[in-house]
Order: structure tokens, then C-alpha cells, then sequence
């Protein structure tokens, strides 16, 4: 029958392409890493950071892609024993993390904050509000400026249950307002804001778009645009609250079979990585000793950084979150 | 050679158990699974909570809105190109199907880049009006999504009634004419029920389009307001790690597709009855009327026309615009320049692969689905129920992230099958439908005789099909493959989902740029993907008149 | 000066392949018909007088008002469509009462108005029937009186029995006369049969090519035919030279007539008389004598047959009261049944 000739001609050629194209990911000397995807691809620090490392170690470094970073923990545990990754990478201290899927036994990082016994941080970050100074003048100098009618339709929030820096500015919230005041603050902006964007790319794409002059992200945003883009227009604002910080954490896989290779990589990240990291991630590095390019210094440090106690977080963060839904 | 046609029945029916069915096997029976023990509890759990309901609620009510806007101003537009002969019509046609097959992510970019406050809709007002503020604040909002869904399903509705519509004799208009209504009224007594049946077609394919949408609602609605059960689903099952309850939206969510489907289908039966009858053997052509002295007729028809081709051409211009627009220092203003295009296509760069990638899997997805379609074709025109009809529209409805999630979950069995070939598989699911709705209606008009009389001078079945019914089912057959080859063209979801972020095709290309705010280069991106859709369509629209003359 | 209910002067429009000019005057309350050879442009002339069709120029006058600027729901005209085009989402009595409806008329009126319409057509027991149902001949009759109940001051009907079988439609254009003629309406009826037109028309109007040809009653169109092309049209018959004719004269003893010079001649079947080779005949009249005419062949139509022969490469048809199926037999046509039409005229044998 001429279909299901044709049918299968079809087939066997995809199929056929891609044995001639080999995927696989057991080689002699690799590592596996899964990734949120924006970590791959070519502006992500992924594919710098894979090359450098394969050349100084010969170590080939498979990249996994994943749809953020939740989805990159959940499909772990899904995949369970037969989980191919080695390495997960992009855990942030906001997440309920299963701690039994990583290992705990990392001594030769004893040098840096583990989380929890089994999260290594490779950068950090802190959240603010990053203003347009092309579009807009008077800047607001706390959360509770926001609120102000000048400010009406000026701003982007993020939903924090679609988004880490949306959680991010919730916490601050939580921090700078009390777990009994944060809520007022909302219903006091939520009509304020332009919208609230489900995701930090979507809302950093509306400000650049220059849909509004306003937007919750991290200080070192604008090190981005000074590098790339040659302007000093985008300023993070410092507000009299205080800021939150995030750090971002990476993980050794308990059942992973290339441990050393694992344990390799990640010291690159911690060492060698670092600076092609922050540049990428726009992010501060952990290791103190790496030396930044000069666009960093238009990165702010506040006077006043904060660190949210993570374990109220994983305590609360179901009740904070339920709350706030309420109020839409 | 009934033998033979039940081998090539099972064969179609075996792909979509495969292929769909047991994907969403596998992501709904978590519904029932908690703690790795068989339970209702999450059901439960999920009804109770009234936050659900009010999603529930919200979902419908926009769906409704947004079908009910789309609705009209199809019935306008497939009026206008009904009843009038005007220069470009083909043009206006092709230029209303385009919306369509566009990732909604371009849908969403292109809006802002036209309707923003910082867009060009707004800095053409302000710069005329001398304001500093933007003039037109839509954006952000419930009308933003009921626009963006009608920008996105116009197509669907002026396809439908359209082709119906030109299809109909007007001697019962006449008849009302002479019995003395006036247009008006003539159309709502006699025309309007008549177009029942494609309305209500019509009708519920956007209302499940409307939704299930995710993107649109995200970005232009402004906030967790207006959430609806797409955007739940997504969040639970990927940033809450809980599937369970992820699965037990998607099962709601399913249920009342079914039920959409199902009364469509009914209200179809029913209107299906009234049209058969006015098939007489003698049609007349229909005059269409030229607009060259109307007056005011002709100003309504031109405005319109004008305002739609606007309201599409909108977005889709400022994408292309965007792409041109570079500036050489965030300070200075723009310049155009084809510095976007350069980067986008330098050597080594990621969208030549994008483009080959996308284009092999839109290829394959389309040749297969077609040849499903031809295959359930003959099948259903048979059947006596619909509901294999209904079965296989449901890929177009069930959401994409669900859909994606399942053959993920599939994929870890499958793992030995390249992701080109599982990505190409689901697009084949996910324009089967497409498929089908444009054979579908073509096979049916297939005159019963002509195969007989093939089998009588002596051609066996297969040599019937391909000498006689292939040669009259040509134009679908090619209507069909460009629809597939656009709409894979244009998938994001499962391609996402199933792509391990190392399969590169030009939405996940498109949805890396945006997410790495260098929207120029995504813009740069979308309009390729424009023009391919524009030039698929157009090809079309070739292809169509051809075969009238 | 009689009074018109319907007038088209001038009333002019130009189609693909031809040309529309039609000039025609009905009066009031006749029954007319509108005959002619396919595509010759009648149903066109239909749609130009109710205002479905535009025309280019001329005037269509109803009742003596002129209704050419107005729009089709404006001119008081029914209209019957071949296929009926009743409305599918009605029943037969919301069919009916379209009109009325429309018109805001009173509703016992209307109840009124559709029993009465149903009663005539011999339908009164389908008021609440789907128009699905019906068959062909009930769905004529409900398009019938669906146009009726619009009180039209024209009724135009566009070949409306042509879907029908032969019997049916002898049955019912009696009716359809009737009805219209109970009712007293100006009604313009198309039809390719010219039987049906002879059966049911006062006058008859026979177009061609676009414009009118000739009109008047049936008999004036058998009898007197304009034209070469009206006589064919008409009936059947059968063409002789008049020149080469003029050897065959037989002069009668009792007649003065002669061929003219040059021409076509036209007789009808009924006035051929058929004789065996040799056999007597009367001298009375002045006849046209063809001898030795070979039999072609014969058509049997119930009462009579209908045979056909060939003479001098003439195909001459002649009618007989019993069957003659082959073999030779003379013919005589009398000068005085002739019809004779110069050559100029069209040469068109029908």
C-alpha cells in the first residue's frame, strides 16, 4: 500500500537521521548537567564555561536543558535512580528541595556556605527596583513610594509563584512589612502596578521595550547594559527597606556515576568559572577573589542586605502564597 | 477490499492511541495518584478549593467573550469576502489567515511592540497629539486578552464561515427579497440560520482555542487576576512539583472540552439537517457584487477591510519593524539597520540550525498527518458516530502542557528514538485535526460515483483511490500539508518539553531571544517565521484558485 | 388603451455572450408566458424585472408606476424560483407568512390569509410541516403561495414546474393557472415547454437572443408565426426552397394561390397528407406534390404517429393514423397551408 510506504519512508528517515547524528551521553570521560535553560544556548554561561572546562580537563560536558529551575529538581526526582545527570544546577534558596537526592559528603567544598548539607552557591544576587533614567526623574526611595499615585501604571511586578525574583520581592515584602503588614502593601500597589508579569524575562523585556520605567530584578542588572550596550541609563534604586538576597546553588547528585568528574566541574565553576558566570548570569560571584570587569561598579551593593531564614520559609511560604492569592 | 481497508483503519487508529491517547494516559492517571498510592484525595482536594472554581469560572467567561468577539468580526469578514469582488481580495485572505499559526509568543511581542504604551501605535498618537503620556492604554488588562484572542482566532472563524458562505446559493435571499426584506432583515431571517452550522463550528474551536491559551493570558492580562485553568496547570506542574494536582486540573479541564465538543457536534447534526436539503442539482454562480459605485456600501466594506488589515498587519508589521530598528547605544534613538538580520544569520549561529531543524520536523509532521487524515478519512465519512471525529479533534484542544508533559513522561520508554523524531510525532497529533478539517469536507464532496464507475472500467481499489479520488483531492491534500507544515513551524510547548533544551527550533530559538531581552533579534526571528507563514498561505490561496478555474 | 400591469421599456443589460433589449406590456390580470430556445436570456429577463438583477438602462412600470429605482423588497413582485428556495429553517405555514409578517400585519389577519392560501393549494393539512418533508409538487405549491401572500401587483414564476415529472406538472399548471387567475394577478410565467405556454397563457411572448421576437395568443403564434425561427420554435414542421418548390406545383381547380419567387417555406405536419405512390387524389386545391419521399422513421405519440421523410434531401415530417415504418409514399402539402419567410430573415431552422 502506497501509504504506508510512504509512512514509513518518513519514519526510517527521521529515524535514520538521527542514528547517523548520535546523541549519546555515555562517553568514556563525561558529566552531565542539568541546567535551567537558560544556562544553555548561546547567551547563557553554559556553553563558555563547558568549552573551558573540557579543554583544561578533556572532560566532555553534557548540558541538559530544563524549564526552569523547578522543573529541573522535579525531574530528578522523577527520573530517579536511571536520572542520567550528575550535576543539577540553578537551585535557589527559595526551593523545597528533596535533600536526599544530593549528596551531602562534599568536603572538598568545605570552604564555601553549604546549604542544607548538599547545595553549593556558585553566584548570588540581590533584588531592587531598576529604574529608566531616560523616562523617568523622581525616583521612589522605599516599596512604600509605590504606592504613590505619581507612580501609577510605572512599574513591573512579578508573580511570585511563576517566577524566583517574583518570590524574591514577595519575601521582601514579607521582610521589610511583617508577615501581618505585607498583604496591605499589595493591595496597596496592585492597581498601581503596569502589570504583574509571570516571569523575570517577561517583565524585564516589557522595561526595556520601555513599557514602563520601573522594574523589580537584581542590582546587577544594569552591569548588563553598561558591557553590552554602552549606556548608564538603567540604575538600580536603593530603597530605605533594605534588600533581599538570593543565591543561587548547584548540587552534586547522589547517584551520580561520575563523582570525581562532578566534583571537578564544579570546582571549575567555583574557581575558573566564575567570572564568564557572573558576566552572563549578570550576577555577583561566591568567590570573593575573582576580579570583575569595570562595568560591575554600576552594579549596587546596598548598605542594608538581608538573608530570608529558609527553613520559615519552607514553614510559611504555602500559607504567605494562599494569602496573597486571596487578594486578587 | 474490505480486508484492506480495515489493515489501514487499525494502522491510523493505532497512531493515535499511540500518539495521544496514551500520553494522556499517563499524565492524567496522576490525577489518581498520591503518594504513590491509587486515591480520590487530590480530586477532592482540588474541588474544594474555591480559588479553583473562581479559575474555572474565569477561564469559561473569557473564552465566551473572546469567542463571542471573534465570532462577530468573522461573520463581518467572511461577509465582506462573500458578497463582494474587490481587487487583492486574495491578498486580504491570505493576510487574514496568518495569525493563526504564529507561536502565541510572537502574538504577545508583536502586540506589545504595536498596542504598548512605549509601541508604535502609541508613538505615532503621541508624537501627532503632542502628548507625553501614552494615548492608548490597553494593554495589561481583560480587554487585552479578549483583542489578543480575537487577533489570533479571527482566522479560524472568517476560514469557516467564509467557505460555507461562498458556497451557498443566494436564491433564498432572493426569495426574501422579493417577498420584501430589506437586507437587514433578509440576512437575519434566512442568511443567519443558514450559517449555523459553520458558526457553531467555528464557534467552539475558538472558545477551546480561547481556552486553553497560556501566553497571551500571561503576558497581556496583567496579573494572577486573571488566571485561568491553562495557567494553573502550568504552574502547578512545573514550578510546584505538584503533578497530581497539575493532572486533576487537566482532567476538569478535559471534561469540559469534551462537553463543548459535544454540544458542538449536536448543534452541528442538527444544522447539518436543514443544509442538506438545499442542495439542488442546478446551482447557479453567485454574482458577487463589484463595489465600483456603492457609495456608501462600498466606504463601510473598504473601512473595514482596511481596519482589520490594520488590526492584523499591526503587530505583525512592528515585528518587523523591531527587527530594524537597532540602536548603536541604548542613549541615542533608533536606526534602522540589518544589524538583527546579521546576527541571526552569521555564521555558526544557531538559527541555521534552527531553521534546518524546524524545517525537517515540519516536513515530516506534515507529510504523516496527512496521511493519517487521508487515512481516517475514508473511515469516518463512513462511521455512523462522531466519535472518532471528536477523538481526533482533541489534540488541537487538550492543553499543549499537559500534552508535552505526557509524551515526557512517555519519552523515558521511548528513549531510544531520536528527540527530532519524537517532536515530529507530536506535531503530527497536534495538526491531525487541521489535517482533517480540510480533507474532511473534500472527501465528502467526492462524487459516490466516481469510484464506482473507476471499479466498473476495470481499476481495483487502490488504483481507484489514486487515479480518481486522489486527483479531485489534490488541492486539500496540499491545503492540508502547508497547514501542517506551518502550524509545526510555529509549536512551542512540546517542543520545549520534549527538546531537553539541546534541540534547537525556531520558536525555541524565538523564546530564548525574548528571554535574554534581545527582543530585536526575536523580532528578526518572528519575521522569518512571518514570511514562511505568509508565503505557505499564499501558496494556498495559489493553489485554490487553480483548481476553480 | 389598455390598461398594463406590468411594462419593461427598453429595459436593457449586457451579460457575457449577450445582450438583453426587452420591450413587452402586459395587461393587467393576464396570464402570460415568456418562451424561448436555452439561453436565450428569460430567467434573466425575470430577475431584471423584480430588481434582483440590475439593468443598465430602461424602465419597468407596474400598474403604470415606475418601480426601476427601486430596490427588489420595494416593488410589489412574487417570485417563484425554479427550486422553490423555500426557507429550511421554517415550516410550511412561517414560509407562508413570511411576507405578512415582514409587513407587521395584523396576526388573526395573517391566520387568516395562510389557511385561506393552504385551502387553495390543497395543503391545509401541512401548516406545521417541515418544508423537508414535502415533495416536489407540495414545495411548489407552498413557493406558490408564499409569493401570493405577499399581495405582489406582479407575480414572475421561473420555470417553476421544470423539477417536476411529466404528469405532475400537467396536473398542477392547471392549478398554478387558476390560482393566479383567482386571485387576479399579472403573472409572467417562464418555461422552456411550449406545450405548457400554448396550455396556459393569454398571450405569449417568444424571446431570443435577448430580446423579444414576437408575441401574441397561442394560436396567433402557431397559426401566424413572425418568422422562420417563431415557427420552428412553435411546433414542428418542415422547410422547402421556394424556388426549387415551384416544379412541384400542382395547380388546383379551385384556388388562385402562387409561390412567391424566392423564399422559405413552412408547413406544419397537419397539413401533409400522405398517399401510397400512384394513388388518387383530389384536385381541388393548389398542392406542392412530392413523390417517392422515403420513409425515415416514425415517432408514436398515443393518438397518432408522427412520421418522418426524406425528399430531395429535405427532411419532411407529416402525420399518419396508422404506422408506417418503411417504403415510399408521396406527400401533399396545399399552397394554402404554406408559410412562407424571406431568406434574409434567419435561416436558422429551429
Amino acid at each position: 500500500m502506497k501509504r504506508i510506504i510512504i509512512f514509513a519512508i518518513c519514519l526510517l528517515a527521521l529515524v535514520g537521521s538521527a542514528i547517523a547524528t548520535p546523541v549519546t551521553e555515555e562517553q568514556a570521560s563525561s558529566v552531565t548537567v542539568y541546567a535551567y535553560d537558560s544556562f544553555l544556548g548561546e547567551w547563557g554561561a553554559g556553553e563558555s564555561i563547558a568549552k573551558a572546562f573540557e579543554e583544561k580537563t578533556g572532560i566532555k560536558v553534557n548540558l541538559v536543558g530544563c524549564n526552569g529551575a523547578s522543573e529541573l529538581v522535579q525531574r530528578i526526582a522523577y527520573e530517579g535512580k536511571d536520572c542520567p545527570a550528575d550535576i543539577a544546577l540553578g537551585i535557589s534558596d527559595s526551593m523545597l528541595v528533596d535533600t536526599s537526592l544530593f549528596a551531602s559528603d562534599l568536603d572538598a567544598f568545605s570552604g564555601y556556605d553549604i546549604d542544607q548539607g548538599c547545595l553549593i552557591p556558585f553566584d548570588w544576587g540581590v533584588f531592587a527596583f531598576e529604574a529608566d533614567t531616560q523616562k523617568i526623574q523622581s525616583m521612589p526611595k522605599s516599596l512604600e513610594d509605590l504606592a504613590k499615585p505619581e507612580y501609577k501604571g510605572k512599574f513591573i511586578l512579578i508573580d511570585p509563584r511563576t517566577s524566583s525574583v517574583g518570590l524574591g520581592l514577595l519575601l521582601w515584602t514579607i521582610d521589610a512589612f511583617g508577615p501581618d503588614g505585607y498583604l496591605s502593601w499589595w493591595r496597596s500597589v496592585k492597581d498601581n502596578a503596569l502589570t504583574i508579569a509571570d516571569s523575570w524575562s517577561s517583565a524585564y523585556g516589557l522595561f526595556t521595550e520601555g513599557e514602563a520605567p520601573l522594574v523589580i530584578t537584581y542590582t546587577t542588572s544594569p552591569v548588563y547594559h553598561v558591557m553590552w550596550e554602552d549606556t548608564t541609563r538603567y540604575q538600580a534604586l536603593e530603597f530605605t527597606n533594605g534588600h533581599i538576597k538570593t543565591t543561587e546553588y548547584c548540587a552534586i547528585l547522589k547517584s551520580s556515576r561520575n563523582r570525581a568528574n562532578a566534583e571537578l566541574f564544579v570546582q571549575f565553576l567555583l574557581n575558573e568559572g566564575q567570572e564568564s558566570l557572573a558576566v552572563a548570569n549578570t550576577m555577583f560571584p561566591v568567590n570573593e577573589t575573582v576580579e570583575l570587569p569595570p562595568a560591575f561598579d554600576y552594579a549596587l551593593r546596598p548598605s542594608r542586605i538581608v538573608s530570608f531564614d529558609r527553613q520559615k520559609i519552607v514553614d510559611n511560604l504555602d500559607k504567605w502564597i494562599a494569602d496573597w492569592e486571596k487578594i486578587w | 477490499m474490505k480486508r484492506v481497508e480495515s489493515r489501514s483503519i487499525s494502522l491510523a487508529f493505532i497512531f493515535m492511541l499511540g500518539l495521544f491517547i496514551v500520553p494522556m494516559a499517563f499524565t492524567l492517571s496522576n490525577a489518581f495518584i498520591v503518594d504513590s498510592r491509587f486515591s480520590l484525595s487530590a480530586l477532592a482536594k482540588v474541588a474544594a478549593n474555591p480559588y479553583n472554581l473562581r479559575i474555572l469560572g474565569f477561564s469559561l467567561l473569557q473564552a465566551f467573550l473572546s469567542s463571542l468577539l471573534s465570532l462577530s468580526l468573522g461573520i463581518i469578514g467572511s461577509y465582506v469576502l462573500a458578497a463582494y469582488s474587490f481587487r487583492l481580495k486574495s491578498l486580504v485572505r491570505v493576510v487574514y489567515s496568518v495569525p493563526f499559526v504564529l507561536p502565541s509568543i510572537l502574538v504577545v511581542l508583536g502586540f506589545v511592540i504595536f498596542w504598548g504604551n512605549s509601541g508604535f501605535l502609541n508613538s505615532l498618537l503621541e508624537r501627532l497629539l503632542g502628548t507625553d503620556e501614552p494615548v492608548i492604554k490597553v494593554l495589561y488588562s481583560f480587554p487585552a486578552i479578549l483583542m489578543a484572542h480575537a487577533f489570533y482566532n479571527y482566522p479560524v472563524a472568517v476560514n469557516i464561515i467564509s467557505s460555507t458562505w461562498e458556497a451557498m446559493d443566494n436564491r433564498v435571499e432572493m426569495a426574501a427579497s422579493s417577498l420584501g426584506a430589506g437586507r437587514v432583515k433578509a440576512f437575519l431571517t434566512v442568511t443567519l440560520p443558514r450559517l449555523k452550522a459553520s458558526i457553531i463550528s467555528a464557534g467552539s474551536l475558538i472558545f477551546l482555542y480561547c481556552f486553553t491559551s497560556f501566553a497571551i493570558i500571561l503576558v497581556l492580562g496583567g496579573g494572577p487576576r486573571f488566571t485561568t485553568m491553562e495557567v494553573e496547570i502550568y504552574r502547578k506542574a512545573k514550578l510546584s512539583m505538584d503533578i497530581s494536582s497539575a493532572s486533576v486540573l487537566c482532567l476538569f479541564s478535559l471534561v469540559i472540552c469534551l462537553l463543548v465538543l459535544w454540544i458542538y457536534n449536536r448543534a452541528q447534526r442538527k444544522a447539518k439537517m436543514i443544509e442538506s436539503f438545499e442542495i439542488s442539482s442546478q446551482k447557479l454562480p453567485k454574482i458577487k457584487k463589484s463595489l465600483h459605485k456603492r457609495g456608501l456600501e462600498a466606504f463601510l466594506v473598504y473601512s473595514f477591510i482596511i481596519l482589520s488589515l490594520i488590526y492584523i498587519l499591526g503587530p505583525l508589521a512592528s515585528i518587523f519593524l523591531r527587527a530594524f530598528l537597532s540602536s548603536s547605544s541604548r542613549s541615542a534613538s533608533r536606526i534602522l539597520s540589518l544589524k538583527a538580520y546579521e546576527k541571526i544569520f552569521s555564521a555558526g549561529s544557531a538559527s541555521l540550525l534552527a531553521i534546518a531543524n524546524s524545517s525537517l520536523i515540519a516536513l515530516a509532521s506534515a507529510i504523516m498527518s496527512t496521511l493519517l487524515a487521508l487515512e481516517l478519512c475514508a473511515f469516518i465519512t463512513k462511521a455512523r458516530t462522531a466519535a472518532l471525529e471528536l477523538v481526533s479533534m482533541l489534540p488541537m484542544v487538550v492543553s499543549s502542557v499537559m500534552l508535552g508533559l505526557g509524551y515526557w513522561m512517555l519519552s523515558r520508554y521511548m528513549g531510544f528514538l531520536d528527540k527530532r523524531v519524537l517532536i515530529a510525532l507530536s506535531h503530527t497529533i497536534l495538526s491531525l485535526p487541521f489535517a482533517l478539517r480540510t480533507l474532511l469536507p473534500a472527501y465528502r464532496s467526492l462524487p459516490a460515483n466516481l469510484r464506482n464507475a473507476a471499479l466498473t472500467l476495470g481499476a481495483d481499489s487502490r488504483k481507484a483511490f489514486w487515479q480518481v479520488h486522489f486527483p479531485l483531492l489534490w488541492p486539500s491534500v496540499l491545503a492540508s500539508l502547508l497547514f501542517g507544515f506551518a502550524i509545526s513551524l510555529g509549536e512551542l510547548n512540546a517542543t520545549l518539553m520534549l527538546g531537553d533544551g539541546r534541540l534547537v527550533t525556531v520558536p525555541v530559538l524565538l523564546y530564548r531571544l525574548i528571554g535574554s531581552y534581545d527582543y530585536q533579534s526575536a523580532c528578526a526571528l518572528g519575521s522569518i517565521l512571518i514570511i514562511v507563514s505568509l508565503m505557505a498561505f499564499g501558496l494556498g490561496e495559489l493553489l485554490k484558485r487553480r483548481r476553480h478555474a | 388603451m389598455p390598461d398594463y400591469g406590468l411594462e419593461c421599456k427598453a429595459l436593457k443589460a449586457s451579460y457575457p455572450g449577450f445582450r438583453l433589449n426587452i420591450d413587452m406590456a402586459v395587461e393587467k390580470g393576464d396570464f402570460v408566458s415568456l418562451i424561448g430556445p436555452s439561453g436565450c436570456g428569460k430567467s434573466t429577463t425575470l430577475s431584471l424585472i423584480s430588481g434582483l438583477l440590475e439593468a443598465e438602462s430602461g424602465e419597468v412600470l407596474c400598474n403604470g408606476k415606475n418601480v426601476s429605482s427601486l430596490r427588489p423588497y420595494e416593488r410589489r413582485m412574487g417570485f417563484v424560483f425554479q427550486d422553490y428556495a423555500l426557507f429550511s429553517n421554517m415550516n410550511v405555514g412561517r414560509n407562508i407568512s413570511y411576507s405578512p409578517r415582514l409587513h407587521k400585519v395584523p396576526k388573526a389577519e395573517i391566520e387568516k390569509k395562510v389557511s385561506d392560501l393552504l385551502e387553495v393549494c390543497h395543503l391545509s393539512e401541512k401548516a406545521r410541516s417541515s418544508v423537508n418533508e414535502l415533495s416536489g409538487g407540495q414545495k411548489q405549491r407552498v413557493a406558490l403561495a408564499r409569493a401570493i401572500a405577499s399581495e405582489p401587483d406582479v407575480l414572475l414564476l421561473d420555470e417553476p414546474l421544470s423539477a417536476l415529472d411529466a404528469k405532475l406538472r400537467t396536473a398542477l399548471r392547471g392549478e398554478v393557472r387558476s390560482i393566479c387567475k383567482r386571485f387576479e394577478l399579472t403573472t409572467v410565467y417562464v418555461t422552456h415547454d411550449r406545450q405548457e405556454a400554448f396550455a396556459l397563457s393569454d398571450r405569449i411572448f417568444l424571446m431570443r437572443d435577448g430580446s423579444i421576437q414576437a408575441s401574441g395568443t397561442a394560436e396567433d403564434l402557431y397559426r401566424k408565426p413572425n418568422s422562420l425561427f417563431a415557427a420552428s420554435f412553435t411546433g414542428d414542421g418542415s422547410i422547402l426552397d421556394a424556388e426549387t418548390s415551384r416544379a412541384l406545383v400542382r395547380k388546383g381547380d379551385y384556388d388562385d394561390i402562387s409561390l412567391p419567387g424566392s423564399g422559405i417555406l413552412f408547413f406544419r405536419p397537419e397539413a401533409v397528407t400522405i398517399y401510397e405512390n400512384g394513388q388518387e387524389r383530389s384536385s381541388f386545391f393548389s398542392t406542392i406534390e412530392m413523390e417517392n419521399a422515403k420513409v425515415l422513421g416514425f415517432e408514436y405519440q398515443g393518438d397518432r404517429y408522427l412520421v418522418s421523410f426524406e425528399y430531395n434531401q429535405r427532411r419532411i415530417l407529416a402525420y399518419s393514423g396508422h404506422r408506417i415504418e418503411e417504403g415510399w409514399r408521396s406527400l401533399s402539402v396545399r399552397l394554402v397551408d404554406l408559410l412562407a419567410y424571406d431568406k434574409s430573415s434567419d435561416q436558422e431552422a429551429y
